[in-house]
């Protein structure tokens, strides 16, 4: 059977005069609980800074080893292209002195060489 | 120190002020939380987690309405979802009553068929929709004013008479002698 609209004032009324039987003090377990809280906060905040530092520190490491690789090989195209050159330089010198030695050995010279005397 | 310069200053770092919100509307909160829960949940462990809560939230708190119906609306939360998690049902033993009595106030039958219905009251309660409970709660613990319930709460006058008005007929509907 439904209440009345009566019956449900009176229950209503008697539910808003109950009062709690003890006196509440939650004063310092709130601020317990706040002051953890924030240290719990704190804590994950320096967790977080490490580990951001810990990534940072190993981009780093990571750049500048890619950045000595690169210098590295960068290096070393650079002496193959010296070497390149000096090998040029050399084969230049080469051609130069092999033509030097072709002008020198000429048909004169190797006639003389020879001993053929074309006068006679 | 108003009210608002009291928040601004815990929200800018002086934490420490925030004991004196606790100290000044545990009384209330407490007394709320017994009026809808009883024994059935822990008032103190009830009042600490709705001053957690207020702690957490007091960022979202606009000064329009009053600070004690901010809390009221979390503690009203704050019971509905313990008393969910808890799933507790009313105590069977006659001796381990929901609302302590005096022993000169009533019998123990009168006591266990006061512990009932109004635990039927709490329960039915608890499942009518937020703003329903929250406008019966204020109006009927705590003596608002449909005005000031108005108020308070942003709502029209209109919306206050009408979530009162259903939430008393859905209270009727829910509850059996």
């Amino acid at each position: 059977m439904k209440y009345t609209e009566t019956e449900l004032e009176n229950t209503l009324q008697q539910l808003a005069s109950i009062e709690c039987p003890h006196k509440v003090d939650v004063v310092d377990s709130v601020m317990g609980s706040l002051q953890a809280a924030q240290q719990k906060e704190q804590f994950s905040i320096k967790k977080e800074r490490r580990i951001r530092w810990t990534i940072g520190t190993m981009s780093l490491a990571a750049a500048s080893v890619a950045l000595l690789l690169f210098i590295g090989n960068t290096n070393s195209s650079q002496a193959q292209n010296e070497n390149d050159t000096v090998a040029k330089f050399i084969s230049e010198v080469y051609n130069q002195q092999h033509q030097a030695d072709v002008v020198f050995y000429t048909p004169d010279y190797i006639d003389i060489l020879l001993g053929v005397d074309e006068s006679l | 120190m108003s009210e608002q310069q009291l928040i601004e200053e815990i929200l800018n770092g002086k934490t420490y002020l925030f004991a004196q919100i606790v100290e000044e509307n545990q009384t209330n909160v407490s007394g709320l939380c017994y009026k809808l829960c009883g024994n059935r949940l822990d008032i103190d462990e009830v009042t600490q987690q709705v001053f957690v809560e207020l702690y957490t939230a007091l960022p979202r708190f606009r000064n329009e309405s009053k600070l004690s119906t901010f809390i009221y609306k979390i503690t009203l939360n704050v019971v509905s979802k313990m008393l969910s998690r808890e799933k507790r049902v009313l105590p069977r033993e006659s001796t381990d009553l929901v609302f302590e009595r005096k022993s000169e106030d009533r019998n123990i039958e009168e006591s266990i068929i006061y512990d009932e219905k109004i635990t039927q009251l709490q329960n039915a309660i608890q499942k009518l929709k937020e703003d329903q409970r929250t406008a019966i709660v204020l109006y009927t613990f705590e003596e608002k004013s449909y005005n000031e319930i108005a108020a308070d709460m942003g709502w029209s006058l209109a919306k206050v008479e009408s979530l009162i008005f259903r939430a008393k007929n859905n209270l009727r509907k829910m509850l059996v002698k």
